[in-house]
């Protein structure tokens, strides 16, 4: 009965699962290890399963968990450090006044919709993809589980300073990212 | 006085630490007072939340992901029953 449950789950879901963890590790084989990880462990933990949940969500949260190890380990072995990126030089001046060159204008066509629409998700993607891979996987790694910064820190083994400036840095990169793709392209 | 005016780049982590961490007192005066009086600064206070909810919503969402044909997922679907 189990075995045909968790069969049924395999032939319905796998595809779900598969397209979520390749938009996450953009691996393919890391990705298809990731799916069948998550089978694996919903195998051993199905007694812990209760309907409550569907299971769509509940083998999600395997996978996610599964996604976030795989950063985890990766960012032991490269050190998070601030200087990574790009340079503040690129938008201060010595003094730390905003560089005029860095005219920032208001994002109007800011609508309610504007997260659920395709094309923006995709832009956004892209310019997530151009941050430092470091700054990324802090990031990712702090949304994926919803967790507060503090443990995050923890995990990935830096300070909280050094958290919010790498935060304060990619927020920067990805501004004028979303300024140059998104925001300019969609004003009247 | 001068003690309580910091730069815009200091200003701008600032809205970070607040955003995750919160500030000391005095740091939250620092920051109420900078944004106050500077525009470009309280730009982007307000573009930093709207690229949080951006994050929020492109990474936790499980709506959004990478298209695979039929084929490639029942090709995995074999090789997972096989087990």
């Amino acid at each position: 009965m189990n075995d045909k449950l968790l069969q049924s789950w395999v032939k319905e879901y796998t595809k779900d699962l598969l397209s979520w963890a390749l938009h996450k590790v953009s691996d393919r084989a890391t990705a298809e290890d990731l799916v069948q990880d998550t089978f694996l462990v919903a195998a051993e933990k199905l007694l812990l399963f209760r309907n409550d949940s569907s299971p769509k969500t509940w083998l999600f949260s395997i996978l996610n968990n599964k996604i976030a190890e795989q950063y985890r380990s990766k960012s032991k072995f490269t050190k998070v450090t601030i200087s990574s990126g790009g340079t503040l030089n690129d938008f201060f001046d010595e003094e730390g006044n905003w560089k005029k060159n860095i005219v920032a204008s208001e994002w109007e066509s800011v609508e309610p919709n504007l997260f659920d629409n395709h094309a923006f998700i995709e832009s956004f993607q892209k310019c997530l993809d151009n941050l430092p891979v470091e700054w990324n996987r802090c990031i990712i790694l702090k949304y994926l589980e919803q967790k507060e910064a503090t443990l995050i820190c923890q995990e990935v083994g830096i300070s909280p300073t050094n958290y919010w400036q790498i935060v304060h840095r990619a927020k920067l990169q990805l501004r004028e990212c979303l300024e140059k793709n998104w925001f300019n392209k969609h004003r009247e | 006085m001068k003690a309580l005016m910091i730069s815009c780049l200091k200003a701008t982590e600032l809205t970070e630490k607040r955003l995750h961490f919160g500030l000391s007192i005095s740091e939250s005066v620092q920051w109420h007072l900078h944004t106050t009086m500077c525009s470009a600064c309280r730009l982007y206070s307000k573009q930093s939340m709207i690229i949080e909810k951006a994050l929020e919503n492109t990474i936790s969402q499980t709506s959004h992901s990478t298209r695979i044909s039929d084929a490639e997922a029942q090709s995995l679907v074999n090789k997972i029953l096989k087990k």
